[in-house]
Parts: structure tokens; C-alpha cells; sequence
């Protein structure tokens, strides 16, 4: 299944939503389909924030495959060269005075998902991600 | 998102209702800044209507616990659904905020 969207903070709540119904339809559990809405809204919420200069609208690709052991999920986008997994995780067990502000989104999406991986494509940057329905996937 | 701000027993609550994402944690965080500048130090934040949070959300939440600390306050959250539980685990911010089941007992810990 394949949804497009704006780069618009507000189309990630109606893509969520038309993920949950797809989700429902197909029979995966509301956990899993809740941690792929978390994962895509920290990525999307990164590209329309900081991968767009021109002002100008743009369009990201959402792709959801579906097999019995796993869900792979594919986002792409024409935005600014940016991988996010270069970013280093945050020490989450520092205390509250040390803990920084940020950078916590991309480690949500690694926590979350069994696998992720980014890769630069011509124009596009391109994460895929993987989550797995079974625990042999 | 709804934010009902009420005082009770002194103490200001905000009781949140739909998604805490990058779309509402601007609001949360206006509506929080302004209660701390006018002089507020305890906060409790009441999650009972908050079913999905995303690290907006929780930057907003640790900037609060930080700014609360410094002035010799608190921000203490209450009912976090199990969505909003599973993502403070992960996220490490279960051991650095004091978190109730329900609204009243995280006043309680704030008047004792």
C-alpha cells in the first residue's frame, strides 16, 4: 500500500490514521501498527522541519509492504541530503539535569522498529524499515 | 489538543486531551512557559486523555522538569495510558519524573 503526502506537520496525523484502518483490515496487531505511526511521524516530522529550503511544496512517499513474517515500511523524500541514523543515541539513563533536550526521535524509531536503514538515491533520501510480525521474521 | 488549565489546592494542572506531536507540543509548551514565568513552581500534567505522544512531546516534558528543578519546583505527571507509558520507558523518562496513576494522588505528593 503506498500513501503521498504533503510536507505538512498536519498530514502525519491523517496518514496515521489511514494506516490504522489499513492496519485493522490486514489484522495486525494495534501495537505494531502504533509503533510504525510513532517511527514515521519522528522521520516525516524531521524532513518537513529541516530537509526543505526552497519553500516550495513537496511530496513523501510512504510505501507499506506486508508479508507473512514482517512489515516493511519504505519512506522517501526529495529533501536535503540528511541521514539520521548518523545521529549519536542520547544516554537515557543520565539524570534529569544532564539529560539534553533532542535527539531523542531517532532513537524512538530504532527502539521501535527491527531494523533500520537509510540510503541516499539521486534526488531522494530513502529509509527503510522493517518491523516484524513474528519472532522467527 | 484541548489544555484545561485548572487550579487546585493551589497548584496548577493542565489536563491535556488528543495527540501530544509536532503539531501540538508548540501549545503545551506556550501554555506551560506562561504558568512557570508567572511565578508557578509545582505543575502536574494529567495524561488521562492522551493516548500518543511523540518526542515533541517529551522535549517539551523535560524542558518543564528542568525549568521547575530551578526554581525549587516539580512537574509531576498523573494516568499516563499504556501508549504514553511504553514511549517514557523507552525513552528513559520514567526514573526522571515522578508519575501517579491518577490526578489527585500527584497533588497529594506536591501538598505534603
Amino acid at each position: 500500500m503506498i500513501w503521498l503526502i504533503k510536507n505538512d506537520l498536519a498530514e502525519i496525523e491523517k496518514l496515521a490514521e489511514k494506516i490504522e484502518i489499513y492496519g485493522e483490515s490486514q489484522g495486525i496487531p494495534a501495537v505494531i501498527i502504533s509503533h510504525i505511526n510513532l517511527s514515521l511521524d519522528e522521520l516525516i516530522t524531521n524532513i518537513i522541519n529541516y530537509g526543505y529550503r526552497d519553500g516550495l511544496k513537496h511530496q513523501i512517499k510512504i510505501d507499506l509492504q506486508l508479508s507473512e513474517t514482517e512489515i516493511a515500511v519504505e519512506l522517501r523524500d526529495d529533501a536535503l541530503p540528511f541521514n539520521p541514523l548518523e545521529r549519536p543515541d542520547p544516554d537515557i539513563n543520565k539524570k534529569l539535569d544532564d539529560r539534553q533536550i533532542g535527539g531523542l526521535g531517532i532513537y524512538l524509531v530504532r527502539q521501535l522498529m527491527d531494523q533500520v536503514e537509510y540510503r541516499r538515491q539521486g534526488e531522494e533520501n530513502i529509509m527503510f524499515m522493517k518491523k516484524c510480525l513474528r519472532t522467527d521474521c | 489538543m484541548k489544555i484545561q488549565e485548572v487550579k487546585k489546592g493551589g497548584i496548577m494542572v493542565f489536563e491535556l486531551d488528543g495527540r501530544l506531536d509536532s503539531v501540538t507540543s508548540n501549545q503545551l509548551e506556550k501554555s506551560l512557559m506562561a504558568c512557570l514565568q508567572a511565578g508557578e513552581k509545582n505543575v502536574v500534567i494529567d495524561f488521562s486523555k492522551v493516548d500518543y505522544i511523540s518526542s515533541a512531546g517529551l522535549r517539551v516534558l523535560l524542558m518543564v522538569a528542568k525549568k521547575t528543578k530551578s526554581v525549587g519546583g516539580k512537574a509531576v505527571l498523573a494516568a499516563l495510558s499504556n501508549n504514553v507509558k511504553e514511549v517514557f520507558d523507552i525513552a528513559g523518562f520514567t526514573t526522571i519524573f515522578s508519575i501517579f496513576a491518577a490526578e489527585d494522588e500527584a497533588l497529594a505528593s506536591l501538598t505534603k
